[in-house]
């Protein structure tokens, strides 16, 4: 009998003391069951990957709404019902000790594949012939939502309708507006979570093509060499930081770097520059600025706990600062775009011309030229989605949870999130009903100790250490949105299972995916979130679940970087690329297995972080 | 003929790929190298004239070849017969006077410039036939190291002359349609490199003809354990492209070519039990000889088959020096195949396509 390698069967995962009944806090259909002997035979014979690049930390009720729901049906709806992909047709989650964990579903008849690709290919030709037009389409679309969303108001409740509705009272419903912005929200969002996906389709598909045709042509080619040809610089992401850093140099040279420096707040810098004129012009400049291009999130802007830069002033100002010491001791702090972009066609060109066959060098070209084609579009869904959507909808969530507060509900109204959608349709039409009534809303008396116990069983959950996979290890994984959206590999996965196998006391080793080359030691900082940046120490190296646009402050301090999650394409490995520090992304285990303060070496050419002594 | 010394030895500095009938595919290449500004460490060749009016002024042309012509191919015992008679005849003849004046100035020049009384040398054949990129004759005709003051040297060169007529290179021209007097030959004199480290290196992938690598390998010691194949050395391959060196394999390295001051000689020896697992080049290394490669690749505008040496006595990286380089004859040869297939952009977008993850059983 052959041994089938697994990792944990996912109904077999232990309850972790003190959070007993956490499954209440989430959709039933989020959990794993055995309710359903068909169903819990697909969950114990599938391979589950947390999703720890996008949702490193437990789940707030409300947050698999978004991030499984709305996202992965987004993804599902581009990918599976309107272009029909051959290999993949959803990713669908389940939530165990508030973590997430997705499997891929895929189809699996050769003639099921093969009666789809017949219908995928002139769809996706369509796309790729006709790309600048619908391209410009896709970004005016995505604007009119972000309008739509911003015109949404959850306003407070009045006691009498005013004496003005008369006129019209034939068409007006008092109270309804609560309801029906309610409404329009989900609406605005399941549209949302589709439309960022049919751009980041098409780029994801093109530069997967390019990478594996990459290998084909330069056996051993490395992944970083790969992604200096792929890359293109005119997303909005990059603009955000450069904008930022405009910023930074104009403080610099109106003198007020000081005001900046030396505060530890925004609130403090902000008075301190209102004091100059200087300082003033300065702040000017900042306003007019802020809208879009600081709707940055500090996160990847799945769980509520990522705010933007708009909302918390205090993360832009630690990067104003690092930019500005950087300044102050003479160096440059923009990276040179037009020195990085003449290198890329250097390099690129120099491939080109090692092609001697003339069929390879023509496909070499097209894949090339559709890869550079798409290539903002990944970049710039990132921003639309992690930034700017997402930071719009927790602001109206919270609104709804202020009116919450003002109602007796809620006393903070960042509890909103430790409802599940369930739950909030419900509270939110209990308010209507109650207010029309006049009643108080039994919300008040049911909810308040309920959300106590879900707080306590967030932070239980915060301390348990979620393993990377569950069910079974997969023999082969190749399809594109996994490798490049999750950095999800066989040889990743097969690390994991070896070292699920070693104990945390024994493991003197992890291996990953080379991010960044080079080799560099130091002291390990483990940062589990981005408000953890300020401990790290210059030329430490920061150990993290994975990163987002604005830890790009803390790439400048440290000396190299580890990750749990990620593949090439990931956050990590282009941001320390462009720094020019070591990463090695895609561990599975790092953040669990090495501790602050541990001494690590960084191998980023092999991949390889060794532990070298343990800290005390 | 009555012809002007000076002829018959001519310093690498002074020769180039026009060279080559006077001082043989090895010797030019050294030349052409140190124009492209490659660091070779400094010699001179013996020229073919030399080699010429020796046979000529000796008396040998009529006697070789009444030996030879005679000689079955397929037959051992008559190839190595007729070897030793010509090597004999070629070693006990006296080399002229203008030749012997010749190298004498060329050596003790050497010696002059790198300071040494008895500079250490590598007397070296260079066959003018030898290193046509359609055929390989390499390792042919002899070499010999670490040579010491101007009587060796003669000796040597004469040693390398005779090694034209050994029972291989005479069966390989035979067999290949090359006849015996249009092979003349040159003897390279170079300053010997007191080899820490030394190993021979491609400007592509030798395994798989890939153009973007320069695969690296080396041993302690000198070159010759690489080039002969006597030991398993470090393997470095290298993307040339983005400079990054993307496998490294250490192999146990028991034995390293040195040259024993007692003996007189190089000889192998057993490597120190704590080098045997130590990785021969560090990162700088690596990167300086991919580099060089690189430029020599540029200038021959062709794969190319390079030895290397870095040298204990000085330090990086003038000690990193090109002993040789050659243009690489197996992949160049080959017709470009496709790699990809001969399949277009878009028909390799629908296959990536049709990919997903396996499950197993």
């Amino acid at each position: 009998m052959t041994e089938v390698k697994g990792f944990m069967d996912p109904h077999e995962v232990p309850t972790v003391p003190g959070t007993e009944g956490w499954e209440e806090m989430y959709s039933y259909y989020l959990l794993f069951s055995k309710d359903d002997p068909k169903r819990a035979e697909y969950e114990s014979s599938r391979f589950w990957f947390r999703d720890n690049v996008h949702l490193p930390d437990p789940m707030y009720p409300l947050d698999p709404n978004l991030a499984c729901d709305m996202n992965f049906s987004g993804i599902a709806a581009i990918a599976n019902r309107a272009f029909s992909l051959p290999n993949f047709k959803s990713y669908d989650p389940r939530i165990v000790n508030g973590y997430v964990y997705v499997n891929s579903v895929e189809p699996e008849d050769p003639e099921e594949m093969q009666k789809r690709a017949e219908i995928f290919e002139p769809r996706i030709n369509y796309i790729f012939q006709n790309w600048d037009k619908y391209y410009a389409g896709w970004t005016q679309e995505c604007d009119s939502l972000l309008e739509e969303m911003r015109q949404l108001e959850f306003a407070e409740l009045i006691e009498v309708e005013p004496e003005s509705i008369m006129p019209e009272l034939y068409k007006y419903y008092p109270v309804h507006k609560l309801y029906s912005e309610y409404l329009k929200l989900w609406d605005i969002m399941v549209r949302m979570s589709q439309q960022t996906k049919k751009a980041l389709l098409p780029s994801y598909g093109a530069d997967l093509v390019f990478i594996e045709n990459m290998r084909n042509l330069f056996p051993g080619i490395s992944d970083t060499a790969i992604t200096q040809i792929a890359q293109g610089f005119e997303s909005k992401l990059f603009r955000a930081v450069e904008e930022l850093q405009k910023l930074a140099q104009s403080a610099f040279n109106l003198g007020v770097s000081g005001a900046i420096l030396e505060s530890k707040k925004w609130e403090e810098a902000s008075t301190k520059l209102q004091e100059t004129d200087g300082g003033r012009k300065w702040l000017e400049d900042f306003e007019a600025e802020r809208y879009p291009w600081f709707e940055m999130s500090t996160g990847e802007g799945w769980q509520k706990d990522c705010v933007s830069w708009n909302e918390n002033l205090d993360v832009p100002l630690g990067s104003l600062k690092n930019y500005l010491n950087a300044l102050k001791e003479g160096k440059s702090i923009t990276r040179p775009k037009e020195e990085v972009l003449r290198r890329r066609d250097e390099i690129t060109e120099e491939y080109r011309s090692l092609i001697k066959n003339e069929e390879d060098a023509k496909a070499f070209d097209s894949l090339i030229g559709l890869t550079r084609m798409v290539a903002s579009a990944s970049e710039d869904h990132s921003i639309y989605q992690g930034s700017w959507f997402h930071n719009l909808y927790d602001r109206k969530l919270r609104q709804i949870g202020q009116l919450f507060v003002n109602q007796g509900i809620l006393t903070d109204k960042e509890d909103v999130f430790l409802f599940n959608r369930q739950d909030l349709d419900c509270v939110v039409w209990e308010l209507y009903t109650s207010w029309c009534r006049g009643v108080e809303p039994a919300a008040k008396y049911y909810w308040p100790k309920r959300i106590e116990r879900r707080k306590e069983i967030m932070d239980r959950l915060r301390e348990w250490i979620a393993p990377p996979a569950l069910g079974i290890v997969p023999e082969t994984i190749e399809s594109p949105t996994t490798i490049v959206l999750f950095g999800i590999t066989p040889e990743l996965v097969n690390s994991w299972w070896e070292a699920g196998t070693v104990s945390e006391e024994e493991t003197k080793e992890l291996k990953g995916f080379s991010g960044s080359t080079g080799i560099v030691e130091g002291n390990a900082r483990v940062c589990r979130s981005v408000s953890d940046i300020g401990t790290l120490q210059p030329g430490e190296i920061m150990v993290t679940p994975s990163t987002a646009p604005t830890w790009a402050p803390a790439f400048q301090i440290v000396g190299g970087c580890v990750t749990d999650m990620g593949g090439i394409f990931c956050h990590t490995a282009i941001v320390a690329r462009e720094y020019g520090i070591p990463a090695v992304v895609g561990t599975g285990y790092a953040t669990a297995r090495i501790k602050t303060g541990d001494r690590i070496s960084v191998n980023g050419d092999t991949g390889v972080v060794t532990i070298l002594e343990r800290a005390g | 003929m009555a012809v002007n010394y000076i002829d018959y030895i001519l310093h690498f500095e002074n020769v180039d790929k026009s060279s080559l009938p006077l001082v043989g595919g090895k010797n030019a290449s050294l030349g052409e190298m140190i124009k492209a500004g490659i660091r070779v460490p400094t010699g001179f060749a013996v020229t073919t004239n030399a080699y010429l009016d020796f046979v000529t002024e000796a008396g040998l042309t009529e006697r070789i070849m009444e030996v030879l012509c005679d000689v079955n191919p397929n037959d051992i015992k008559s190839l190595d017969q007729a070897s030793s008679e010509v090597q004999a005849l070629v070693n006990d003849a006296m080399m002229n006077v203008e030749t012997e004046r010749a190298i004498e100035e060329g050596y003790s020049f050497l010696c002059d410039r790198c300071g040494a009384e008895k500079l250490p040398v590598a007397v070296r054949s260079s066959a003018t036939a030898e290193d046509l990129p359609t055929a390989s004759f390499a390792g042919l005709q002899d070499t010999y190291l670490w040579v010491q003051g101007i009587e060796q040297v003669i000796k040597n060169v004469q040693k390398c002359w005779a090694s034209l007529f050994t029972s291989r290179a005479i069966s390989y021209r035979i067999r290949n349609g090359f006849t015996h007097e249009k092979v003349l030959i040159s003897v390279g004199v170079q300053k010997m490199v007191n080899s820490r480290v030394a190993g021979v290196m491609f400007t592509i992938n030798p395994t798989d003809g890939d153009p973007s690598k320069v695969v690296i390998e080396g041993n302690w010691g000198l070159g010759e354990t690489v080039v002969g194949g006597t030991v398993n050395p470090d393997k470095f391959v290298v993307d040339k492209v983005v400079m990054e060196t993307n496998e490294k394999t250490i192999s146990a390295k028991h034995i390293k070519c040195v040259y024993d001051p007692d003996k007189g000689e190089v000889v192998n020896i057993d490597v120190e039990q704590d080098m045997q697992s130590k990785c021969c080049l560090d990162d700088r290394e690596i990167k300086e000889l991919a580099k060089i490669a690189k430029e020599i690749e540029r200038h021959y505008g062709r794969a190319m088959d390079i030895e290397w040496a870095i040298d204990k006595d000085s330090s990086f990286p003038e000690n990193v020096f090109i002993v040789q380089a050659r243009p690489e004859t197996v992949w160049s040869q080959r017709k470009k195949e496709s790699v990809l297939g001969k399949k277009s952009g878009y028909q390799l977008l629908m296959e990536q396509a049709m990919k997903r993850i396996k499950i197993a059983g």
